[in-house]
């Protein structure tokens, strides 16, 4: 598989009677996008907003975030089997806009109690609060969707994802074609020298609506261990639909740009050789059934010859045993294993900061604490809402605020620049 | 998850059903996931009047 | 530069030449100025810091009226307006090390200032303290004085002045056992590749964090007799009576509750709801039974199987819950447990 990613910057977002790209400001065409967004019943209406970082804007009930990309040439459309049918993609040429994100956000219309539920997620586009998502610092556009009378969860959900990929593919089409601002190519080509082979496992969260990952367009959460090729990854094969704690979800956005899969190309053939990437459900809900699914992505590692595993995960304590299960499965048939993840360990940072490890874990990248509280300043305009999920108090206000409620805070793809450090 | 309450050490651990439902089995009719139970319950007694000297994970 | 740092310094009796163990009982003064080894403080601090007063205690004197002598001395150095209290080294001196611990303790609560202390790394004072202020460690003997006054006053100065500090490593302090966010110059993802690279090709790594460690607990002998004992059912994943009366949290819960099933054989669907905020609750809501299986017990305490099913069962939320509350938890109940002569218990784990 080769893929040739043409990359369009974008720094600025204005509205405009015609949408185009010119010097790196996207100008949008309000009307034509708000109809390309409230085309399904289950959709009554939407408002769209931008904001730049530095704003004094606040964000709120944040679902989901695309980078807007399509495809120019090769096989497939850009987010398979969620944008028509699931042919393989990962292939050709496609275009992306870097720099901005398309951010959803909503409250679903019928509420629901226990895990499934989507909660609270805030960005800050200034202050001290926006060093801790990576989505202060990319140009947004962000809608917020109104569901219609009597629309149910699922399809709203469902109605609300096929609209921003949508969008997130119309954007890239009026751009893609032109030169771009740079060019990469993606290929796992064979290494000339003796390096260590890597295998990327790439775990994600599926338990039910609102807390999915789809793969081509479909839930994940009987699947065995698989393999997918990183392009896939690029061309939109794996889109999120997981709202569940806002610190510890990998939006669709990270799923295009995953930093582990970037860092593997970038040292392929120089420092490693990257062998593949093993893509699997967490939250699996039995030890038998963690254990299976641990000891198959450990096994398909092996079958492509490993001497080394990343392995990331999504989600909190159902995951982390996964994750710990899988790392001591690839330790025991002798891969080494570096684990990135999150950590808890209370406000004052002095209790455990796992859930479950093992005593193979010799090798752990932290992403920080979720379970530490910052101050959100008071703001002046709020996007996405108008009062916290939470609390119910407005959500210009100013409060403290637990990490695990910022969008992306520790996120365990390994975007961020936070770690968590004895003291 | 076994692996978890070995992990923390719990000493007298039963094998039972699936995280959303450790004493349940949705894939059974009401009858047969009563008898299940039972039996989970029966081995979860056993345990509790079990000798044991070191941490033990007791099947179903 | 603006005004010098003021410093408060605290030693015992032997370092302020009052005497060995035989005046280990003298009573707590202040005086002005360095004293004894807080003219090797001073010399290290250089223009950038003034020892403005040192207080001293016999350290028999001081452990045995400890809160009492602490709180004196810094009531005494409160108009001497302290940037910093700096304690010892203490060396390998248990009471002494002790009493350099307690007194940069209560500095830190009364005053607000930062507070730090030197003790050799095995005295018992470095463990008790190191949670709660900065604790360099020193060789064992004063012979070791030279080399321990310096990392002292260069740590007491960058505190002083509300500097963000490095590692204990690169600070030279031992760690207080706790965690804290800092951001670092390269993404997780990239420190991961690095890191797993070094471990791959053999090259020396640093974990980012240890894997850490649970107590382990004797196992409880059996039940003597289950035809005559009382059997408890409890669960932490959070079934309370619908509507969650008591408001037990869905994460990182501090409560936890009893609930009565006396005279059920069941518990009712629709009575009872999950607040657990870690698992898809449908299938426990639709037969509680599922997570606090009251039926399948009735059935077999009914059979002879054990005398008596406790007649309310124990519920909390094991979400994201920190080992110390529940710890706590876990306590108060088996304390019920006592209280109730329950036997036994049964617990249902998410």
């Amino acid at each position: 598989m080769r893929l040739q990613l043409d990359t369009f910057s974008v720094r600025r977002l204005e509205f405009s009677d015609r949408t185009r790209l010119v010097d790196a400001t996207l100008y949008l065409n309000l009307a034509e996008i708000s109809a390309l967004l409230t085309q399904h019943p289950a959709i009554a209406d939407v408002e769209i907003a931008i904001t730049h970082p530095g704003d004094e804007v606040r964000i709120v009930h944040l679902l989901d975030a695309v980078e807007p990309r399509c495809k120019l040439e090769g096989r497939g459309r850009i987010f398979p089997g969620v944008l028509g049918d699931p042919t393989t993609v990962g292939s050709g040429s496609t275009c992306r806009l870097d720099g901005m994100a398309i951010l959803t956000t909503a409250e679903f219309p019928v509420p629901v109690g226990g895990l499934l539920q989507a909660r609270e997620a805030v960005v800050d586009m200034s202050g001290p609060a926006a060093t801790y998502s990576i989505f202060s610092s990319t140009a947004n556009l962000v809608l917020h969707f109104v569901p219609a009378p009597g629309a149910n969860n699922a399809d709203f959900d469902s109605a609300m994802r096929v609209a921003s990929l949508r969008l997130a593919e119309y954007l890239a089409q009026q751009v893609g074609g032109r030169e771009p601002d740079r060019s990469e190519v993606y290929e796992l080509t064979p290494t000339e020298r003796d390096l260590p082979r890597i295998v990327y496992i790439y775990q994600a969260q599926s338990q039910g609506t609102l807390a999915d990952t789809l793969l081509y367009g479909t839930q994940i959460n009987n699947i065995v261990p698989t393999l997918i090729h990183p392009n896939e990854t690029m061309d939109g094969a794996i889109v999120s639909a997981n709202f569940v704690y806002a610190c510890f979800k990998n939006p669709t956005y990270l799923h295009l740009n995953n930093p582990v899969i970037k860092e593997l190309y970038a040292e392929h053939s120089k420092s490693l050789d990257f062998a593949g990437v093993v893509f699997y459900r967490g939250h699996n809900y039995t030890q038998a059934e963690k254990q299976r699914a641990a000891n198959y992505a450990a096994k398909l590692a092996e079958f492509l010859k490993a001497d080394g595993v990343v392995l990331t995960g999504e989600g909190g304590g159902n995951s982390a045993i996964d994750m710990m299960l899988t790392l001591q499965e690839c330790e025991r048939i002798g891969i080494k294993t570096t684990v990135i993840t999150y950590e808890l360990g209370g406000p004052e940072g002095k209790d455990f900061p796992l859930v479950d490890s093992v005593p193979e874990a010799e090798t752990i990248v932290s992403t920080g604490s979720c379970d530490k509280t910052i101050l959100l300043p008071e703001i002046a305009k709020v996007l996405g809402g108008v009062a916290y999920l939470d609390t119910a108090q407005p959500a210009t206000q100013a409060r403290e605020i637990m990490l695990d409620k910022v969008y992306c805070s520790t996120n365990q793809l390994g975007a961020g620049y936070m770690m968590a450090q004895a003291y | 998850m076994t692996s978890v309450a070995t992990a923390v050490g719990a000493n007298r651990i039963v094998r039972a059903g699936r995280i959303p439902h450790p004493t349940g089995d949705p894939t059974q009719d009401p009858e047969h996931e009563l008898e299940w139970r039972k039996r989970v319950m029966q081995v979860s007694l056993d345990a509790l009047a079990a000798r044991i000297e070191k941490q033990t994970i007791f099947e179903t | 530069m603006s005004e010098k740092i003021r410093v408060v310094h605290y030693i015992n009796q032997f370092f302020a030449g009052i005497g060995g163990e035989d005046k280990a009982d003298a009573r707590p003064e202040r005086r002005a100025g360095a004293v004894g080894p807080g003219r090797a403080l001073q010399a290290a601090f250089g223009q950038d810091a003034e020892i403005v007063a040192t207080i001293l205690c016999g350290d028999t004197y001081f452990n045995e009226n400890a809160d009492r002598v602490a709180d004196d001395l810094i009531a005494q150095i409160a108009d001497d307006k302290p940037d910093l209290i700096i304690a010892g080294p203490a060396f390998d001196s248990g009471r002494y090390g002790m009493a350099c611990g307690k007194i940069c303790v209560v500095a830190h609560e009364k005053l607000g200032i930062p507070a730090l202390t030197g003790v050799a790394p095995e005295n018992p004072a470095a463990e008790v303290y190191a949670p709660y202020i900065y604790v360099v460690p020193t060789g064992g003997t004063a012979a070791k004085m030279r080399e321990a006054v310096a990392p002292m006053a260069r740590l007491g100065l960058k505190l002083a002045r509300g500097e963000t500090l490095g590692t204990p490593a690169q600070e030279g302090y031992l760690p207080s056992g706790k965690r804290r966010n800092v951001f670092v110059p390269e993404t997780a993802a990239k420190r991961g590749v690095q890191m797993l690279l070094r471990k791959v090709r053999g090259e020396p790594y640093e974990t980012e964090l240890r894997v850490p460690t649970y107590d382990r607990v004797t196992p409880a002998n059996p039940v003597n007799d289950l035809k005559h004992a009382t059997i408890a059912v409890g669960t932490e994943g959070g079934t309370v009576p619908t509507g969650n009366p008591d408001h037990i949290e869905s994460v990182r819960a501090t409560r936890w509750q009893t609930y009565s099933i006396l005279g059920m054989d069941t518990l009712a669907a629709g009575g009872y709801e999950s607040a657990h905020g870690g698992y898809d609750a449908r299938f426990a809501n639709a037969d509680p039974n599922r997570m606090v299986p009251v039926d399948a017990l009735r059935v077999l305490e009914k059979g002879g199987a054990f005398a008596e099913l406790y007649d309310a069962f124990f519920s909390t939320v094991g979400c994201g819950m920190p080992i110390a509350t529940g710890t706590e938890i876990g306590r108060a109940m088996a304390n019920r447990m006592k209280q109730e002569g329950i036997e036994g218990i049964i617990i249902t784990a998410t």
